[in-house]
């Protein structure tokens, strides 16, 4: 009974005991459970976490690379910059002191090394103006003038520009339009043509033999209109071609040495285009030539642009004289007033003024300058900008606020378009950059002297002008003969006030009348009157006097 | 006929100006409104051959003139024309005293300097006291037309016959 008892119990006890140990086994399962999924959890956190970080990681050695890709790239321009600027210095500067040391003789002649001294200097301007473009186009500090950019006269400057050129390199140029065509496209005149000439100065550099065309074509349903530059040149591979539109970067490093070039052209080319919605595209081969062609598609529906289909109405006149000559020199009628202060400068553009037949007026200071252009009748002044005693800016200031609205054209070594605009604004109606390209200096004299010859102002009006001029100039010599009395009167009674004020008189409208020798005879009386030096008034007012009476017999 | 006033109205460059005298001597002109224009100088050529100028290029004005700066301050005042044409070197008062004379009582008038003094001096002299143009005598009529075209371009009034 008892052991019946005591195994009961203990069976009982058993059960109870198994019950918990499964209990406690379940418990530790799912525990066991949780702490697995956890860890799995956390496994996953940290995969993603290596991930994050090794992302994070390609990333900065990415951007690392880029910059040191970039930082290479600039050190390498700029190395490659050193070289091209040192080139045509050293030339520039060997052939100088050689015309010097020997007296102008030379082993290579005087000619070639002058030429030789004008070619470095050219290629210096242009790879600054290069640098320039680029780094303002990289600031995006390029400004775009809009405008109806006309076809024909864009390729007639086009072949004005380029065909002289190319025949000096014994190559053809032509220029071929395939009609129908628009009349004028919408774009920034100056930056189209800056990318087109880029495509014919390289077609030209790169060609030998053959020619070099510019095709012009229009597709009438798509509205693209294309200008490309073909030549037969060297021509390149797809690798230099995918090269090409990257900043410092030449399609071979070798080309720059052989080919010279600042490896920039292309580049802004490219950036240029993208402001303008324009594209560019580059077909070449090896050994065959090259095709770069500016891709615009007119915009604006209906199609508003009149267009042309005659190729009377398109007349690319062939390298007109104009622009593409570089000795061609206009005759001009008119006067200029000339204000610099460079001596050299001052010879140079006066002799390039002069050869034109306009006459020329030349002061050194923009003091000077303001007061010859307000006493004066200019029909063009040319301010230097930077002057002493009184700067050109100041200068033509103080001439619009005296409301001179006759043209003044600013001479400048700072012709960025910023500084244009800052000339424009102070009154400035165009700028000339400095060195002087005569035949800008030429085509903007043109354009003021023709403008001269044409009369502002109605005919009739100048005519009857000179009419009561010459009414009044009779009426002034009549009264000459008693106005001559009455001032050696004055002078002989010492009535220098009395003398003052008729010699000021007789100043302020003589050369109005045609009588320009007794206003300039009469400046120094009065200044002497006015200074107190009475026997020097006296002199003068002799001299004075003599011409009026030699005005006198002469009438 | 109205006052000359209405040749300039919606201009912002006279808004807030006193209305103008009306002026007797014009009301009755069948012409149409005219523009009052004054020439000082103390020599009678100059003044000929300004007027002269003016007549032969401009429309619908009507010109005073006076021989001296006092003469000249006291037209001016009696007058109050929309332009002159000021001599600085004049007898009894010197023209610049006039234009400032003239700035004061107002700042809308228009006055060129008209002076044989053409020295960089000078012209700022009058410039800082308030001209609105300076033309050197002998003058080329082109002068006296910019002039003209400068009033137009403060005014919006074009008194060039075209």
């Amino acid at each position: 009974m008892v052991t019946t008892q005591a195994s009961t119990d203990v069976s009982a006890l058993l059960a109870a005991e198994r019950q918990a140990r499964l209990a406690a086994e379940s418990a530790l399962a799912i525990a066991k459970q949780e702490l697995f999924d956890t860890n799995v959890e956390l496994q996953t956190l940290i995969v993603g976490l290596d991930e994050a970080v090794a992302g994070r990681t390609a990333e900065m050695l990415a951007a690392r690379d880029q910059a040191i890709a970039a930082d290479v790239a600039k050190s390498a321009f700029l190395a490659n910059m050193s070289h091209e600027i040192r080139t045509p210095l050293t030339s520039i500067i060997g052939f100088a002191e050689m015309l010097l040391d020997n007296h102008g003789q030379t082993s290579i002649g005087r000619g070639e090394a002058l030429s030789s001294i004008l070619r470095n200097g050219q290629h210096l301007l242009e790879l600054i103006s290069d640098i320039l473009d680029m780094s303002k186009i990289d600031a995006n500090g390029l400004e775009l003038e809009w405008q109806e950019v006309r076809l024909p006269e864009l390729l007639a400057e086009i072949d004005s520009m380029m065909g002289p050129r190319a025949r000096e390199k014994g190559l053809q140029f032509h220029i071929v339009p395939q009609l129908p065509l628009p009349a004028w496209v919408p774009s920034d005149r100056m930056r189209l043509m800056q990318i087109i000439v880029n495509f014919c100065s390289n077609a030209l550099k790169f060609s030998d033999t053959g020619a070099v065309e510019v095709e012009v074509l229009y597709d009438t349903p798509t509205r693209r209109l294309e200008i490309a530059v073909v030549d037969s040149g060297i021509g390149m591979s797809p690798e230099q071609i995918e090269r090409l539109f990257r900043p410092f970067v030449q399609a071979d490093l070798s080309t720059t040495r052989r080919f010279g070039g600042t490896g920039l052209g292309l580049y802004i080319c490219k950036q240029l285009a993208q402001r303008l919605g324009a594209t560019i595209e580059v077909r070449s081969t090896v050994g065959e030539g090259s095709r770069f062609a500016l891709c615009i598609t007119l915009e604006g529906d209906p199609p508003d642009v009149p267009m042309i289909c005659s190729a009377t109405e398109f007349t690319v006149a062939p390298s007109a004289p104009q622009g593409g000559d570089a000795n061609w020199v206009p005759s001009l009628r008119g006067q200029i007033l000339l204000a610099e202060d460079g001596h050299y400068n001052q010879r140079l553009i006066g002799a390039l003024i002069e050869a034109t037949g306009a006459k020329l007026t030349v002061v050194e200071n923009g003091e000077l300058a303001f007061e010859e252009a307000l006493g004066g009748d200019f029909d063009l002044v040319l301010m230097d900008i930077q002057m002493p005693v009184m700067d050109g800016a100041t200068a033509v200031e103080l001439l619009r606020a005296s409301s001179y609205a006759g043209p003044i054209v600013a001479l400048t070594a700072n012709v960025m378009r910023a500084d244009l605009d800052r000339y424009r604004l102070i009154g400035c109606d165009d700028a000339v950059g400095k060195p002087i390209d005569r035949r800008r200096l030429y085509s903007v004299m043109s354009r003021y002297l023709a403008a001269a010859t044409e009369p502002d102002i109605p005919v009739n009006v100048e005519a009857a002008t000179q009419d009561i001029m010459g009414q009044l100039s009779a009426e002034f010599i009549a009264a000459l003969p008693a106005e001559i009395d009455a001032m050696e009167r004055a002078a002989a009674g010492g009535d220098w006030e009395g003398l003052r004020r008729r010699v000021h008189a007789m100043k302020g409208i003589a050369g109005s009348l045609g009588l320009p020798q007794l206003t300039r005879l009469a400046q120094p009386v009065e200044a002497a009157i006015l200074a107190g030096l009475h026997p020097e008034a006296e002199l003068q007012c002799a001299m004075l006097l003599a011409a009026a009476r030699d005005v006198l017999e002469g009438s | 006929m109205t006052t000359p006033d209405n040749a300039t109205t919606g201009n912002p460059e006279q808004t807030g100006v006193a209305p103008r005298r009306p002026p007797s001597h014009i009301t009755g002109d069948p012409v149409g409104p005219r523009i009052d224009v004054l020439i000082a100088d103390d020599t009678r050529p100059t003044r000929q051959v300004l007027a002269s100028l003016l007549r032969e290029v401009t429309s619908g004005i009507k010109m005073e003139q006076a021989d001296d700066g006092k003469e000249a301050l006291a037209a001016w005042r009696k007058m109050q024309p929309r332009i002159t044409f000021l001599d600085i070197d004049m007898p009894l008062q010197d023209g610049l005293s006039v234009l400032k004379a003239i700035r004061k009582a107002s700042p809308t008038a228009f006055v060129a300097i008209v002076s044989g003094n053409s020295s960089s001096q000078n012209v700022r002299a009058a410039l800082d006291a308030g001209a609105n143009g300076f033309v050197v005598k002998p003058f080329k009529p082109q002068r006296i037309i910019d002039v003209l075209e400068r009033y137009a371009q403060v005014t919006g009034h074009d008194l060039m016959r075209r």
